[in-house]
């Protein structure tokens, strides 16, 4: 399958909140909440995160990035793909 | 909530454009009340570092406290409880005693190293009960039938003066002698 086609959804087991000037994501684990081990997202982080709503393909959110951002293609397909990449690896996303 | 603005945003140059970034948030920190409200209003446990010294030598500065939703008419004296203050801060101390009932119900918690109660607390601002707390690989079950009671005659003991508690040899030898709670207090 083309990664640019593939979609991913936000695990509902992950907290997102904008706190002050912060954007959190809380995992919660085994009905637990570590306050420990939570994650912040930069401002495009929390841009992208809200787009993965399991309906918009990578290359869907990639170009809205490039609507939003100033940043070369090639720059946004990359970081795009490893941020959807580190998303899935602490099980924050799911592929549909 | 990100509506486009028409003109493009300018983004730092260096490292990935978009970013995720392990870390904690401390228990005193702007953003924790309202987490902690929000996770354990879902239903969930929170787990967290705690700060401070007012509830010396049973929760450390450091320690990590388990917390569990809290149903308000379940709690019991002695309990260890998390509550928002007035100035919107989340504190963990000891449930001392309830005052009134039904609508008007409040509760008065204390700090085992404090001198005096805190101010009443409504139904509404208490969020959480500690279920357990971990030190140095040591994790102790505070709903346990002896530290239940321990907490009930500490809570009976609130109203003396704390450095007074401390000076009572039976009573340190109580809490010296208790399975796990010994090693815990070291």
């Amino acid at each position: 399958l083309n990664l640019a086609e593939q979609r991913y959804e936000r695990n509902p087991d992950f907290v997102f909140r904008k706190i002050v000037d912060e954007m959190i994501l809380v995992p919660i684990r085994a009905d637990v909440a570590d306050m420990e081990g939570i994650y912040t997202l930069n401002e495009v982080g929390a841009f992208i995160w809200d787009k993965l709503d399991g309906q918009a393909t990578i290359s869907e959110i990639e170009a809205a990035v490039q609507e939003e951002y100033d940043a070369g293609a090639a720059t946004i397909a990359e970081d795009v793909a490893a941020f959807i990449r580190e998303l899935d690896a602490v099980g924050a996303v799911r592929r549909i | 909530v990100f509506e486009p603005t028409g003109d493009l945003r300018r983004l730092d140059q260096g490292g990935q454009i978009a970013s995720l970034t392990q870390k904690a948030i401390a228990c005193d920190s702007v953003g924790f009340a309202e987490l902690s409200v929000d996770i354990l209003g879902r239903g969930k446990a929170l787990r967290f570092r705690a700060r401070g010294y007012s509830m010396h030598p049973l929760v450390r500065d450091g320690d990590v406290l388990l917390v569990q939703p809290a149903d308000p008419s379940a709690l019991r004296r002695g309990d260890l409880v998390l509550f928002r203050n007035r100035k919107g801060e989340m504190v963990v101390h000891r449930m001392i005693r309830r005052v009134g009932r039904n609508g008007a119900l409040r509760f008065e918690f204390k700090g085992d190293r404090l001198a005096g109660p805190d101010e009443l607390v409504p139904v509404t601002q208490i969020f959480g009960q500690v279920s357990s707390l971990e030190r140095d690989g040591t994790c102790i079950d505070v709903r346990q039938p002896g530290m239940r009671l321990l907490g009930l005659a500490v809570a009976w003991l609130s109203p003396l003066d704390p450095r007074w508690i401390r000076s009572v040899a039976w009573l340190k030898a109580l809490i010296q002698k208790a399975p796990l709670v010994s090693k815990y207090l070291g």
